[in-house]
């Protein structure tokens, strides 16, 4: 992966206002810190910045005025639409000490389970390893051609690259082959009809009020009941 | 028989409006593709139940879907050619309230010929106008 290199200008002007006004200027509002070093509001070009995300930059070169640093791309904040990027962290790093990030996990193959009716699913899409800035991959390629109904593919079984390891447990379930679930055929007897409306949890004190209620209510109308019989005997 | 909640603190609610965007549940958690709603609304677990059958018949014995929204909201009504007045209708049916950035469901395990498929099939469903979306990389 080249080195993407970031120009940034120092933001003066803090807040929602504020921040709304850059955006609209076609900027991106951010921080750098890190390294011990007090931090920055910053803000970018929002082009340049989504081009270095959708090409897969994690660490870039970011340049204040006549500072240069190697900062990690940290926490993009997407809009509602998922389209933009509304705020970003850059996160200060040394290239001689290792780092935390989360790597993608892409599944390759198809299992041999599916033939037999199974259903390939990911329960974990990424994972969170600790290297170098420089070996951080771009994604973790996992074979799945030989996962069979019933079979998992764990963290533990993963081939990481050189330089790179991971603290996740090693017994976390990275993808599996299910059987599928058949849905019910068209036309098919309904399920079990549940009741037509939900129950309605009722205050503790005055359920316990009701049912009180309830039975001295019960008690009065058995003696009532008992009284009649008498008088008509 | 439509989705509706099992207990629920009280039966009736005020209708409310739908403002602003979604904050949360905006992204493709679970599967691959998502169906990403783009209006301000209500889904029936009438319309959800239709929409889930479906995706289902699309997608056969393959992949996974994954709704993620559940009506939560009771809608009451009065019956026909009842006077106004004598308090509340009876609550009708239940409703998710769905806001623009809200992802209604998702499908994993299948490729994106068949996905597409099969969320064009939810959204003939659906009473609001929604987009596909793929899982982020970012």
């Amino acid at each position: 992966m080249p080195a993407v290199t970031l120009s940034a200008e120092v933001r003066t002007t803090l807040g929602r206002r504020a921040t709304r006004l850059l955006r609209e200027k076609g900027l991106v509002p951010g921080i750098v810190y890190g390294r011990g070093r007090p931090p920055v509001a910053v803000a970018i070009a929002a082009e340049a910045l989504e081009k270095a995300l959708k090409g897969g930059a994690r660490v870039v070169d970011i340049v204040i005025g006549n500072d240069r640093d190697s900062a990690l791309l940290y926490d993009p904040q997407p809009d509602m639409a998922g389209e933009h990027v509304r705020h970003v962290d850059f996160v200060r790093v040394a290239q001689d000490v290792a780092v935390e990030v989360a790597v993608r996990i892409e599944l390759k193959g198809t299992p041999a389970g599916q033939a037999e009716g199974g259903v390939l699913q990911q329960t974990l899409h990424e994972l969170t390893v600790k290297c170098l800035p420089r070996d951080i991959p771009e994604k973790i390629v996992v074979d799945v051609a030989d996962l069979k109904i019933g079979d998992s593919r764990r963290v533990k079984e993963l081939t990481l690259p050189h330089g790179v390891a991971t603290a996740v447990d090693s017994e976390v379930t990275v993808a599996t082959v299910r059987h599928q679930v058949t849905a019910p055929e068209p036309g098919a007897a309904p399920a079990v009809e549940g009741p037509a409306e939900p129950e309605v949890i009722k205050p503790e004190g005055r359920a316990e009020a009701e049912e009180e209620a309830g039975e001295k209510g019960g008690e009065k109308a058995g003696a009532k009941g008992a009284e009649k019989e008498k008088e008509k005997k | 028989m439509p989705l509706m909640p099992k207990r629920v603190k009280y039966r009736k609610t005020q209708r409310g409006r739908v403002r602003g965007n979604a904050t949360r549940g905006t992204e493709v958690s679970f599967g691959s593709f998502g169906l990403q709603v783009l209006d301000r609304g209500w889904v029936s677990g009438q319309q959800l139940e239709a929409a889930r059958l479906a995706a289902s018949y699309a997608l056969g014995t393959e992949g996974r879907l994954y709704v993620r929204v559940f009506p939560h909201k009771a809608i009451s009504a009065k019956p026909a050619e009842t006077r106004m007045g004598t308090g509340k209708g009876e609550p009708e049916y239940y409703v998710a309230v769905v806001k623009p950035g809200t992802v209604l469901c998702e499908v994993g395990g299948v490729p994106e010929e068949m996905a597409r498929l099969a969320l064009q099939r939810v959204c003939h469903k659906l009473p609001v106008r929604t987009r596909l979306v793929k899982r982020r990389t970012w």
